[in-house]
């Protein structure tokens, strides 16, 4: 049994006059510790997707099995760690409590949360700045904060939406090493949303490339297990990497003509 | 390189020194301003360039205080529009803000409802006194109620629309850890309104004086809105100008009051 399957997923945005077909029967299954990336161009229903998974927009038709329950019960969402494109730290809490806010809404909150606060703050490189507030980071920093707010209730899927994509080259590059590393370790899933073709090649098992209007699936690129083994910093200069990035980068070109 | 340390230095003394001098220069201003008004009221009026039947003069209005205030009878007024007009103020705001949050939990009651907001706003609340008065009673429930329906309407809809504005993706965030609505209000949408809230009590302060005078013109019994009246009816002018310098005052600091909190409530 896989941890979560799209069941022939389709959405459509309905406004007065017409409505859009924003996905068209999506189906895939994701294993425990498989790492999944969307790619596709902008517009093609990404992060339409990825709140289905999650649970904030029922989808029109089909539907999202995670670890043999229907996303839609309530309770499924503290399985599922969602990080959006921006950090959307809350200006007026202090990092930790940013951090807390997770367990505190789930009212898990004790001494041994506020413990793993700190010690997810040192995991991501933040130890000593529990206190300080949003506002007094760089972008970099607040990314990390929000992956450790998001990482703080051990979700069993990871879904992030373009998380590095407003971030400076070389703190993506230490990111997505970080995140990897991460999900390895402790054997996560995670389905990631990008238009990066590099960034989906050295992060993920598998590449699902999603044509525009209506968002469908267009190939699904299964990455080499060579690449896997390492860090994406080292995949990026692998010597199997640029024929993959050619085969998708054709691909997504293909699409932008449509 | 220890040369150019206290060289900094004594630039951003001399920073610091610049900023003292500008502050220094506008309190002169402000003070000379005052001194200046009062002076040239004070000589318009006796050399009679203003009518001082009608105009009165500063030291007319500070033999007025030092009689009012040795006979007591000042304070009296002075506490009961005060407690009047605070009462009406902290009625007016946290109903606005209560009925705002309502309307936000409902999109469906604040649709139904919205014509009659847009019509209750723009009607002139102080209209509304007589009929207040008569079903009130002549007292400070009336006068209250004046001071807090004048800033009730304004106050839902300016915080109704703050509670509209919130970057949704922050909901988001909140729905995704499985916050109920009842939680996304209390981490989000409140403590994100906040700013709006405390310019909204800003103006709250101006508009319930407006409120509580008005009433105690129509109630008469007591007040500072009652001296003002009763200063007219008997054409002594020195009275009304005495209570509306009584008024800005105390305006002035429930202002200052509400920067204070302000300051308090919004540190990031
Ligand atoms: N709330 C909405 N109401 C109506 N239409 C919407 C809404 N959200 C998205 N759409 C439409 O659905 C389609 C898919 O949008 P979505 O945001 O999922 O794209 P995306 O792949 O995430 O794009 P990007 O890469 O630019 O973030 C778009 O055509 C968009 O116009
Ligand atoms: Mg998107």
């Amino acid at each position: 049994m896989p941890l979560l399957s799209v069941n022939q997923v389709s959405h459509h945005y309905y406004s007065k006059k017409d409505y859009t077909k924003a996905l068209e029967n999506i189906s895939f299954t994701l294993e425990q510790g498989e790492f999944i990336s969307i790619l596709g161009p902008s517009g093609c229903g990404k992060t339409t997707l990825l709140s289905i998974v999650a649970g904030l927009i029922n989808p029109t038709r089909g539907e999202i099995i995670l670890d043999e329950v229907s996303a839609a019960e309530p309770g499924n969402k503290a399985h599922m760690g969602y990080m959006l494109q921006q950090d959307y730290l809350f200006p007026w809490k202090t990092i930790k409590e940013n951090i807390m806010l997770g367990p505190k809404i789930n009212k898990t909150i004790d001494n041994s949360i506020k413990e793993r606060a700190d010690q997810m703050l040192e995991e991501v490189g933040l130890q000593g700045i529990g206190d300080s507030y949003p506002d007094e980071l760089s972008g970099g920093m607040r990314q990390r904060a929000a992956l450790a707010r998001t990482l703080i209730t051990e979700p069993k899927l990871l879904l992030l939406d373009e998380p590095f994509s407003a971030l400076d080259f070389q703190t993506k590059l230490r990111l997505e090493d970080f995140v990897s590393q991460l999900l390895k370790q402790y054997n996560k899933a995670a389905l990631l949303v990008t238009h990066d073709i590099s960034e989906a090649i050295v992060m993920s098992d598998r590449i699902i490339l999603l044509k525009p209007r209506p968002g469908e699936i267009k190939q699904v690129f299964r990455m080499p297990p060579e690449l896997r083994k390492i860090s994406p910093f080292q995949a990026r200069q692998h010597p199997s990497f640029q024929a993959i990035f050619d085969e998708v980068w054709k691909e997504m070109s293909a699409l932008e003509k449509y | 390189m220890k040369n150019t340390e206290s060289a900094n230095r004594e630039l951003h003394k001399a920073y610091v020194r610049k900023l003292k001098v500008e502050q220094r220069w506008i309190r002169f201003w402000q003070i000379s301003i005052f001194m200046i008004f009062f002076s040239f009221w004070e000589l318009a009026s006796r050399l009679k360039w203003i009518d001082p039947l009608l105009f009165s003069a500063p030291s007319k209005i500070y033999k007025l205080f030092i009689a009012k205030a040795s006979d007591g009878s000042l304070w009296m007024h002075i506490n009961v529009t005060l407690f009047e007009t605070v009462a009406g103020f902290i009625i007016g705001t946290f109903a606005g803000i209560l009925l705002a949050a309502m309307l936000w939990w409902s999109t469906r009651f604040s649709k139904i409802i919205d014509p009659y907001l847009v019509i209750l706003n723009a009607m002139p609340k102080v209209a509304l006194g007589p009929i207040i008065i008569v079903a009130l009673g002549p007292g400070y429930i009336s006068i209250i109620a004046m001071g807090a329906i004048i800033s009730i309407i304004i106050t839902t809809l300016v915080v109704y629309n703050a509670f509209q504005e919130i970057d949704s993706n922050y909901i988001k965030v909140l729905q995704s850890m499985g916050a109920s609505k009842r939680v996304c209000f209390k981490e989000a949408i409140f403590p994100a309104s906040f700013p709006t809230m405390i310019s909204s009590l800003k103006v709250n302060v101006g508009l319930s004086w407006v409120g509580v005078i008005v009433g105690e013109f129509l109630v008469s019994k007591q007040g500072l809105g009652y001296l003002i009246i009763y200063g007219f009816q008997v054409f002594d002018f020195t009275l009304v100008l005495f209570s509306l310098l009584v008024i800005a005052f105390f305006a002035a600091i429930m202002y200052q009051l509400v920067e204070k909190l302000e300051k308090k409530l919004i540190k990031h």
